[in-house]
């Protein structure tokens, strides 16, 4: 177990900058994940931090120890991979088992720990068999128990739930945080989803072609997104984006979007007459009651999920695409729709006109349309 | 889902074909039949160019025939060729040699094709071209290149006797062709020589197909190069491994041109092959009932070589 520091770390391909000053503190124990689309340098970063790789400039230190010159097998740390990599050729003790016996552990020894680490897995009864008679689930488990088994400082995870289908996701999800947290290892894991992401890290790590845009818990940065990316990424389904105007009347500064009435935090003052981005989660928009100012709105398509229906609507002149971010960052589409979440509607929504406004409580989040940057 | 805007697309009606003879093949109902449709010219062909000419040839064998002619089928069934071939002194030496070549060539080949493999799989510049080179004999026709071969090694003019006279390696210039150890150290080289390319491109393939991940997991788990070479690289490659093996000896012992050109089997049989003592028997001697009893024993060593390699090295297919 051990903290890593991450100082100015860059990482360049000819031309190609795949990592732009990444600095990071990892307190010892701590529940890392890089998210973010893909090239957006999450696994470059982790392949350095693993030694697979050279850092262009920058530094790691592990545990107090700078290792950027380390070779991998040196810098104590284990890695689980996308794809697990387990060696198709050897039964499952003999993969669990390969790493201490590389280091020349005695084969008592080896046989001692890999049984407790296929015991803490659930794995005892697999161990004589080759991966190719395990399932996607199985085969994942070995994958962690050949990390587990050396006892490191620091676990790397690269993708390493994304081969397997959703419902196992979940729970491979909930697994690895419960073992993470027993056995209190420092863990840095590399996703592009961002549900795992926030379900899982103590801190995340967000980054887009190769710079970091935020560091922070999952509640930080759902809550205080730091850019329009950031507040885009995260949050599913993502965050409505509109134009607004800045105005003040007699209760306060608020921002106008299309006969909708958007409070505004105080520090947009400065924006007053100008027209900011205006961020509305899907979950904040509400069907309005009475005459309250509210959108007019013709919905496109309704998703019903039972307790909760999807109500895709679009405002052209009004809204602004986003790219779309998951695994893969696309540009953004013209026609792009914007979605209402809405619990409990009762009567099913017709195609007919309806009046969409905002929670009471729900938060408003400002972004200066050049910068993107948040506004607060 | 409830899509309210969009209206349906009109799209045209698939078209029903009544394929053959009324029959439509592409129905669930008769896709075997178009398998077996596709497939029958290429059974007819195989029976009449292969099939036939074995069984004929098994035919011959038990019957005391010199030139064969349509009235083989007139004498009576004999094992005389069988007994001769047993007793023959000529026999035990071309099996001799056969499987000596096979051991020799083999091995090497496959050393060498390895070796080869590996070289080119690295990064450097120029890669390209390094495995065009290697493909290179293996793209060459066996006699032009046993033709260049034979003036290579030509004991007066060739330049690999002047490369190792220039070398110091041999005070006197070597009758590659005319003494038996050096005719088949020399049927050798040119068999590696043609042989390998096919091994290093099976080689290669297979290199390609290991994952990189498995290297990075070996090197984070502290495998030096040598132990990811033993413990990820060769059992990876186990398979193709075993079919380059099987093909190769399969290829050295039935293989003809190269040692005809060379040596003709000689000196005093030092390269005479199954293969070239069966080309013997039959085209030169014209003793076609012995020649085909030694095809038919050729045949079942063939058969049973690779039966036990695939046994062998389908172990290794996990």
């Amino acid at each position: 177990m051990a903290d890593i520091q991450i100082q100015n770390l860059n990482k360049r391909y000819g031309s190609f900058q795949a990592l732009h000053d990444m600095s990071l503190d990892v307190k010892d124990g701590e529940f890392i994940v890089f998210v973010g689309p893909s090239g957006c340098g999450k696994s470059t970063a982790l392949k350095i931090l693993a030694g697979l790789e050279a850092a262009s400039t920058g530094s790691i230190i592990i545990g107090g120890e700078d290792v950027t010159e380390l070779a991998p097998a040196k810098r104590d740390i284990a890695m689980v991979f996308q794809n697990y990599a387990l060696y198709p050729h050897l039964t499952v003790r003999q993969n669990i088992g390969f790493g201490l016996m590389m280091r020349g552990t005695d084969k008592k020894q080896i046989n001692q720990r890999v049984e407790r680490a296929a015991q803490a897995l659930e794995i005892s009864d697999l161990l004589e068999r080759r991966p190719k008679a395990l399932s996607g689930g199985q085969r994942q488990r070995v994958a962690l128990g050949r990390a587990i088994v050396r006892e490191p400082q620091v676990f790397l995870m690269d993708e390493p739930l994304s081969n397997l289908d959703a419902a196992l996701r979940v729970q491979m999800r909930a697994e690895i945080t419960a073992l993470q947290r027993r056995i209190g290892v420092t863990t840095i894991y590399v996703t592009h989803d961002q549900t795992e992401a926030m379900t899982m890290a103590d801190r995340i790590v967000i980054m887009r072609k190769g710079v970091v845009q935020q560091i922070g818990s999952p509640d930080a940065l759902f809550n205080r997104p730091a850019n329009m990316f950031v507040a885009g990424f995260i949050g599913s389904p993502a965050m409505n984006f509109l134009r607004g105007k800045v105005q003040r009347d007699d209760r306060g500064l608020f921002a106008d979007a299309g006969g909708l009435r958007l409070p505004v935090v105080e520090a947009a003052a400065s924006y007053l007459g100008k027209t900011v981005i205006c961020g509305i989660r899907p979950e904040s928009l509400d069907l309005a009651r009475g005459d309250a100012p509210a959108l007019e709105i013709t919905p496109t398509l309704v998703e019903s999920l039972g307790t909760e229906a999807y109500v895709h609507f679009k405002l052209p002149g009004q809204q602004v695409a986003t790219a779309v971010a998951g695994e893969h960052e696309h540009q953004p589409l013209g026609n792009g729709t914007l979605i209402a979440r809405l619990y409990d509607v009762g009567t099913p929504l017709s195609g007919g006109t309806i009046r969409l406004g905002l929670k009471p409580q729900a938060s408003v989040h400002l972004f200066d349309p050049a910068t993107e940057q948040a506004i607060s | 889902m409830t899509d309210l805007t969009q209206p349906r697309p009109v799209t045209a009606p698939v078209r029903r074909s009544s394929g053959l003879f009324g029959i439509d093949l592409a129905s669930p109902r008769h896709a075997r039949k178009l398998g077996y449709l596709l497939l029958l010219p290429a059974v007819l062909l195989i029976l009449g160019i292969l099939v036939y000419p074995m069984l004929l040839a098994i035919e011959i064998s038990f019957h005391d025939v010199k030139f064969a002619t349509l009235s083989f089928g007139a004498s009576d069934y004999t094992l005389k060729n069988y007994v001769k071939l047993f007793t023959s002194s000529d026999f035990w030496n071309a099996i001799g040699v056969s499987a000596k070549l096979l051991v020799v060539v083999t091995s090497i080949s496959m050393l060498v094709g390895l070796g080869a493999a590996l070289l080119v799989n690295q990064q450097f510049r120029g890669r390209g071209v390094a495995r065009m080179l290697i493909a290179l004999p293996w793209a060459i026709p066996e006699v032009v290149a046993v033709i260049t071969w034979l003036w290579i090694l030509d004991a007066s003019f060739g330049v690999l006797n002047w490369m190792l006279l220039k070398l110091g390696v041999i005070g006197l210039p070597i009758s590659w062709l005319n003494q038996p150890l050096p005719a088949f150290s020399a049927v050798t080289m040119v068999m590696v020589w043609k042989g390998f390319p096919f091994i290093s491109i099976m080689i290669l393939a297979g290199l390609q197909s290991i994952p990189e991940e498995y290297y990075q997991a070996a090197r984070v788990d502290g495998a030096n190069v040598w132990k990811r070479f033993i413990w990820i690289t060769l059992p990876c490659l186990m398979p193709v491994l075993g079919v380059s093996l099987v093909l190769t000896v399969l290829w050295v012992f039935r293989d003809f041109s190269i040692i005809n050109v060379l040596t003709g089997g000689g000196p005093v049989g030092a390269t005479e092959t199954l293969a070239i003592m069966t080309y013997e028997e039959a085209f030169s001697f014209f003793r076609m009932g012995y020649a085909s009893a030694l095809g038919v024993v050729t045949l079942i060593i063939c058969a049973l070589i690779s039966a036990f390699l695939v046994k062998k090295t389908s172990h290794a297919v996990f």
